[in-house]
């Protein structure tokens, strides 16, 4: 009989608290079903056997590990705060004669309770939802996605296993927390805990200058980083950081702000900042950590689905830069060139826009007043700057290639740098100055060049002679003797479309150039030099990797949207409580109803756009650097990242206001009770 | 000068479906002179509190009419009504109802701020204000650091800094220890003799025997009126008690 009463108890708890455990039960269903969908997704044999889908798995099993350790800390942590809550219960319990123990074993009826309807109804969810998420993935990847797709027997098993193991782990963890909480406590202190700490906040200036100059470093950071391969180290420093900012800024920053607010007599005592000065100094004191979670988690998902969005919907863009052509052939000579002719001829396909030119390609130093090439490759992150990769053409090609009607003297060049600035008048190569004739912008497109971190440099020489004095300039200062550098000859570009840019005949094409490519590697027939890329087979990579990286940044993007707006719609709940029993006392003494409503207003917007609005000042801040970092995968410009970020935020700040509507009446509901 | 005027106010409440109507007051009338301290007794359940929240306009009565300096409160509008409750009535309540995240000098300026007053009037007016209730060493504290006699002084000096034409007290020694009661009632009554008008709700013997009238209420009709006349505190404990202890046996209306 015993044992039914607390079963029935824990029942009633769940029942009578649904207000606060539906949504940790929403909560934790969903984290169950996302952990096990990207578990399930990570192992599948299915996606290994799609094409290019081995980096997507490697991609996923970090994402496992991520919503894992994100499923422990989100259900502890929102757990604790609905133990919290429930103080007084508690202690009313135990003032009617039950005993701790008694207690604890309703909080593990009802833990358990808890846990299994979530590890239910959760893994429901997540068998159903994996299914079309195989699909969605598939999408992204650009394959079709194998009939009758399941996992073996063996796996199910495991997986499963994993996922009931990992929640019982966490579960567990939540009861043991319980009863602490329980023991911890007496019972008087149960009753009111509720009613502690109303004690006013004291302002920590140090700390708030310390989280001042933590998010001003990670900003500096973030704007000053112009070297893209420390950006990347850089990055984290920052990010880390803006984080250990940002919890300064809202516990100790916000209080030390509202002191001085308060501190000014005229502003503070004036009927619309007086309520709002002193409810908030005492919202933050309870909820700034609350409120840097939210931003945090913000900042993460603003950064990452726009991030990740970026490269996935620019993609094509950056294919198009890396590989100007459908068929690109460079660094080759005439005999590789020719044999690639052959070779596309002989598999019946007609090349449509040929591109061929030669030209030159050097790794040098930046001069003041020029560029000397170099063999010293010891490479140095912090040389970056001075690096420039230089590629060399003549003005007939040039002229030809581009449709341009330019002449130079013999001393003369056109130039264009990517990545750098030089505005001098001349420039001096391998020991020749000439002069910049012009700055241009129609250039040939070669993709080694435009592929690179450093600057570059395109030089159009007067004529083939000068191109090839270049070379061999460059051949001796690398240590060759004038014998050998006299040989020296410019390397050639082929690239040409395939009709109507067929995927399949570009496939196609690349079978036969490897197969001719193999062969001649075999017997030796033609001097090869150069490689094969095919812009169609290349974007099987592409996809993979940016397409693994999209579909985690979306996943977790969504998980963590999922965390904020439950940290928020507690954060409106337990404040509808506290505050009501504030504004019932303001009416008492004066303060009309629609003053008391328009005080909630103004205090409520900004609890709740605090976080929001910083997190867009952070997303703003990491912009720079992100960009920077983007530059490594990716070769599309700014302007198409700023759209990427806009357009995430402005997605985001949409579901924040709706949730912001939802939730807004709920408190104003629990406020005038 | 007549300054409050109650004629026949009933309230019923109706609970949901017109099911289990509950007579909490009716017929009630009384006036209150100008520079009058009256006192309302009454056990818990007689209409008490309900009749404050009527006076108090918080609640809109079912019959009858309260007519503040000839003002009939009904004719209040809805949007005013806090005003007009912040500029002409004072308010101590039994549990204090201070807040916490004010200290207690800001408290007793909450009123005046809502009036949109500027930091140097109120100044001027907390001044005096805060001596006579001895209060000025604690103007920087927060109510969690002071005694339950100190907070209730607070609010004392909360209601009164508006100058309002009437105070009303609900059971305002109903939290106090004796002393605490003691020091509130004289102050009270020091209030009344610079002429405060003071209408107090309580069920204390001790606290009623201050006032100049008391009038007692039982399940929700008047029922009785004592004045003080010529007779000490003492003499007017005594007597209340008699009333109560007809009362509590079920005398007939002396009326």
């Amino acid at each position: 009989m015993n044992k039914g009463l607390y079963s029935r108890l824990a029942l009633q708890n769940l029942r009578k608290n649904g207000r606060s455990y539906g949504p940790f039960l929403l909560a934790a269903v969903l984290t169950v079903a996302m952990f096990y969908i990207i578990l399930a997704l990570a192992v599948d044999p299915n996606m290994e056997s799609m094409t290019g889908a081995t980096t997507i798995q490697v991609v996923l099993r970090y994402g496992v590990v991520v919503v894992g350790l994100f499923a422990v800390i989100f259900l502890f942590y929102t757990n604790s705060f609905l133990l919290k809550r429930r103080q007084r219960e508690f202690g009313l319990f135990n003032v009617l004669g039950m005993e701790k123990r008694h207690l604890v074993k309703i909080i593990g009826l009802e833990t358990l309770y808890v846990f299994l309807l979530s590890l239910i109804l959760g893994l429901i969810a997540g068998m159903a939802l994996n299914k079309a998420l195989f699909l969605v993935v598939a999408k992204i990847l650009g394959v079709a996605a194998p009939l009758g797709f399941l996992l073996s027997p063996r796996l199910l098993v495991w997986v499963l296993a994993v996922t009931v193991g990992l929640f019982a782990a966490i579960f567990l963890l939540i009861f043991l927390y319980g009863i602490r909480r329980v023991y911890v406590a007496r019972p008087v202190e149960l009753l009111q805990a509720e009613h502690a700490g109303e004690r006013e906040p004291k302002a920590k200036w140090l700390m708030a200058v310390l989280g001042l100059i933590c998010v001003g470093a990670g900003y500096y950071i973030s704007v000053t980083t112009t070297n893209v391969l420390q950006a990347m180290l850089l990055f984290f420093v920052a990010v880390v950081l803006v984080i250990i900012g940002t919890y300064l800024l809202f516990t100790a920053g916000s209080i030390a702000l509202l002191k001085l607010l308060k501190k000014n007599k005229r502003y503070y005592y004036k009927t619309r900042h007086f309520t709002a000065v002193s409810g908030m100094m005492y919202r933050m004191k309870q909820n700034a950590v609350g409120l840097a979670n939210i931003c945090i988690l913000s900042t993460m998902v603003l950064v990452m689905i726009s991030g990740t969005s970026c490269l996935m919907l620019g993609m094509e863009q950056s294919l198009s830069e890396r590989y100007p052509c459908d068929v690109n052939i460079p660094m080759a000579n005439a005999d590789t060139v020719a044999m690639v002719k052959r070779a596309v001829a002989g598999a019946g396909i007609v090349p449509e826009d040929e591109v061929w030119y030669e030209y030159a390609s050097l790794a040098a130093h930046r001069m003041e007043k020029g560029l000397d090439p170099t063999r010293d490759y010891s490479f140095d992150t912090s040389d970056q700057d001075l690096l420039a990769d230089v590629m060399v053409v003549d003005l007939a090609d040039y002229n030809r290639v581009t449709g341009q009607d330019y002449t130079l003297a013999p001393d003369e060049i056109l130039l264009r740098v990517d990545r750098a600035e030089y505005t001098a008048d001349t420039l001096t190569l391998c020991g020749k100055t000439y002069t910049v004739k012009a700055q241009v912008d129609e250039m040939m497109k070669n993709g080694d060049a435009t592929a690179n971190l450093t600057s570059t440099w395109y030089i159009v020489v007067a004529d083939r002679e000068e191109l090839v004095r270049v070379i061999a300039a460059e051949w001796e200062s690398a240590g060759m003797s004038r014998l050998e550098a006299s040989g020296a000859q410019p390397m050639q570009y082929y690239g040409f479309e395939v009709p109507g840019h067929d995927e399949d005949t570009a496939l196609a094409a690349r079978k036969a150039i490897r197969a001719a490519w193999n062969k001649a590697a075999e017997d030796d027939s033609v001097d090869l030099a150069g490689t094969y890329e095919i812009r169609a087979w290349e974007r099987q990579d592409f996809v993979s990797i940016y397409g693994s990286l999209f579909f985690l940044g979306m996943f977790l993007g969504l998980l963590f949207t999922m965390a904020a707006i439950l940290i928020i719609y507690y954060k409106q709940m337990s404040e509808g409580r506290d505050d009501r029993e504030r504004f019932q006392i303001m009416q008492k003494v004066g303060m009309s109803r629609l003053e008391v409503k328009r005080a909630i207003q103004s205090q409520v917007l900004i609890v709740f756009f605090l976080p929001l609005v910083v997190a867009g000042v952070h997303t703003g801040f990491a912009f720079p650097i992100i960009n920077r970092v983007l530059a490594i995968f990716s070769l599309v410009g700014t302007d198409f990242y700023i759209w990427c970020v806009l357009g995430t935020f402005g997605v985001f700040a949409a579901a924040y206001a709706v949730v912001y509507a939802l939730t807004a009446r709920t408190y104003y509901r629990l406020v005038s009770m | 000068m007549t300054i409050l005027q109650v004629e026949g106010l009933s309230k019923t409440y109706t609970g949901r479906f017109g099911a289990n109507q509950v007579k909490a007051l009716s017929n009630v009338s009384f006036e209150l002179e100008q520079g009058e301290y009256a006192a309302i007794m009454g056990e818990s359940g007689s209409g008490k509190t309900t009749l404050l929240n009527l006076l108090a306009a918080f609640d809109k009565p079912t019959g009858g009419r309260v007519l503040l300096e000839g003002k009939d409160l009904a004719s209040v509008k809805e949007d005013e009504l806090a005003a007009f409750r912040r500029d002409s009535l004072g308010f101590v309540f039994q549990d204090f109802n201070l807040l916490d995240n004010f200290n207690i000098r800001d408290n007793i300026f909450l009123p005046l701020v809502l009036a949109g007053m500027g930091y140097v009037d109120m100044a001027k007016r907390l001044q005096p204000i805060a001596q006579k209730m001895g209060i000025t060493d604690i103007l920087n504290k927060f109510p969690y650091e002071v005694s339950g006699g100190q907070k209730q002084r607070v609010a004392v000096a909360r209601a009164v800094i508006t100058s309002p034409k009437l105070l009303l007290a609900d059971e305002p020694t109903g939290a106090l220890d004796s002393k605490s009661s003691d020091a509130l009632l004289e102050l009270f009554a020091s209030l009344n003799r610079e002429g405060q008008t003071i209408l107090m709700v309580t069920h204390s013997t001790k606290a009623a025997s201050h006032a100049g009238r008391v009038l007692f209420i039982k399940d929700g009709e008047l029922f009785h009126q004592l004045y003080r006349g010529d007779n000490t505190n003492e003499q007017m404990y005594q007597k209340i008690a008699d009333t109560l202890t007809l009362l509590a046996t079920g005398g007939e209306s002396h009326e």
